[in-house]
């Protein structure tokens, strides 16, 4: 560590829209540069004053990487946004826990509208919580969703079983950013693994097969096979591989709204069926989605 | 009214011993996990061998039927589901299982289909 502190960090400028969403290949060159830089130098200085918009799929893949075991011993630095909404959302997200604020500053107190987990197995008692906060958020009170605490440990088994391809268990970072005022809730699940397709070159030669002889021509091709439920899971087993069809039809149903997923070269707005190449590749998978505030249960 | 009476040796086991049951909120979790006890706590796997399993194997010697009442957890993986009863399928095969289980489920009513789907999927497979 001490020799840490002599390298001169890496200066990179956040986005002024700090979106993976709405602003897809401008973030993804940041997350890019961010690896980089904490690959190579080992020493980053991430400037956000000039951050207008966060969304919270941004700030959560953001922190999954700052968090990655991998780059546990870098330094990492940081300048807050000027703008004080974008300032109360930054402190919110958990980044001050591992970027070093350049500027002193009296931390705001949490507006108790975001809650972060993370882990690499599935953790049954975690996707209530996550559920049971969404829920008292919209509602006041916990209520049951069964189609937010089936995609939660969906993705979970999804990533303890694959994001790694063939290396050691990859954590996942989950949070749930409450929005009260809009009834709206937002999900967003992060690996910072190898993504979808990497994966499936890495561990399932059987299903890279069978995408051949499905006449699947590409990475969109693959994930809308993967959607479809057209697609046999990695293992080659007829019983494996349901929940992620299982997710996208609940999307379908509109029992989760706006579900995204971004992994490797793909952008996809499943709900809306607009599928999307990013310019460089994202190494990992982002699923996102809402909930809105609805007078009947699920 | 013509109350008809089962004679001694008419009545079956099936009638005198209490309708085996089990509430998977009650008698294992809430919060029910994935497939494999290696993926996580709450795992199909887990449900199926220390609870079901025996209930089954005990329900089938009596010639019973083990009704499963599928209500009052947070929500079921596929996974959970699919190893959980097409597991218990592939070991003791799909009609054994069909005659020995029955579920039940007020808040997802279309929760029996799936399960049934999955058990018969297995037929021809280990």
């Amino acid at each position: 560590m001490r020799r840490l502190a002599r390298i001169t960090p890496v200066y990179i400028e956040a986005p002024e829209n700090f979106s993976f969403i709405e602003n897809s290949n401008q973030f993804n060159n940041f997350l890019i540069q961010v690896h980089h830089a904490l690959n190579e130098h080992k020493s980053i200085e991430v400037d956000h004053r000039n951050v207008t918009l966060q969304t919270p799929e941004a700030l959560t893949t953001f922190l999954s990487v700052l968090a990655d075991p991998k780059h546990q011993d870098t330094r990492q630095q940081g300048y807050l946004p000027q703008d004080p909404n974008q300032r109360q959302m930054f402190f919110d997200s958990g980044l001050c826990d591992y970027l070093k604020l350049n500027t002193a500053v009296k931390l705001p107190r949490p507006s108790g509208n975001i809650q972060r987990r993370k882990n690499f197995k599935v953790e049954p008692k975690t996707a209530y919580d996550l559920k049971q906060f969404a829920m008292k958020s919209l509602y006041g009170q916990d209520r049951r969703h069964q189609p937010l605490y089936n995609t939660f440990i969906e993705l979970m088994a999804n990533t303890h079983n694959h994001a790694g391809g063939n290396s050691s268990k990859e954590k996942w970072l989950a949070s749930v950013y409450c929005q009260p005022e809009q009834g709206r809730t937002c999900f967003t699940f992060v690996d910072t693994g190898v993504g979808i397709f990497r994966s499936v070159s890495e561990t399932m030669g059987r299903m890279k097969k069978m995408a051949i002889m499905l006449g699947i021509r590409n990475n969109q091709d693959f994930l809308k096979k993967l959607l479809n439920g057209e697609l046999k899971s990695s293992t080659g087993m007829e019983n494996r591989g349901k929940g992620i069809p299982m997710i996208s039809q609940l999307a379908r149903e509109g029992k989760i709204e706006n579900l995204i997923v971004i992994t490797n070269d793909v952008w996809a707005n499943v709900s809306q069926g607009d599928f999307r190449w990013l310019d460089k590749e994202f190494p990992g998978t982002l699923w996102y989605w809402e909930v809105s505030k609805t007078e009947s249960t699920i | 009214m013509n109350i008809q009476h089962n004679s001694v040796s008419q009545v079956q086991p099936s009638d005198i011993l209490p309708h085996p049951f089990i509430s998977i909120a009650r008698d294992f979790s809430p919060y029910t996990g994935a497939r494999y006890r290696t993926d996580g706590p709450g795992s199909g796997q887990e449900f199926r061998e220390d609870i079901l399993e025996p209930r089954f194997l005990q329900a089938s010697e009596q010639g019973q039927k083990l009704r499963i009442n599928l209500d009052g957890t947070e929500g079921y993986a596929t996974s959970f589901l699919e190893e959980a009863f097409g597991g218990l399928a592939r070991t003791y095969g799909v009609q054994r299982v069909l005659d020995h289980l029955e579920f039940q489920s007020l808040d997802e009513p279309l929760l029996t289909d799936e399960i049934e789907k999955y058990i018969r999927d297995t037929a021809g497979r280990k």
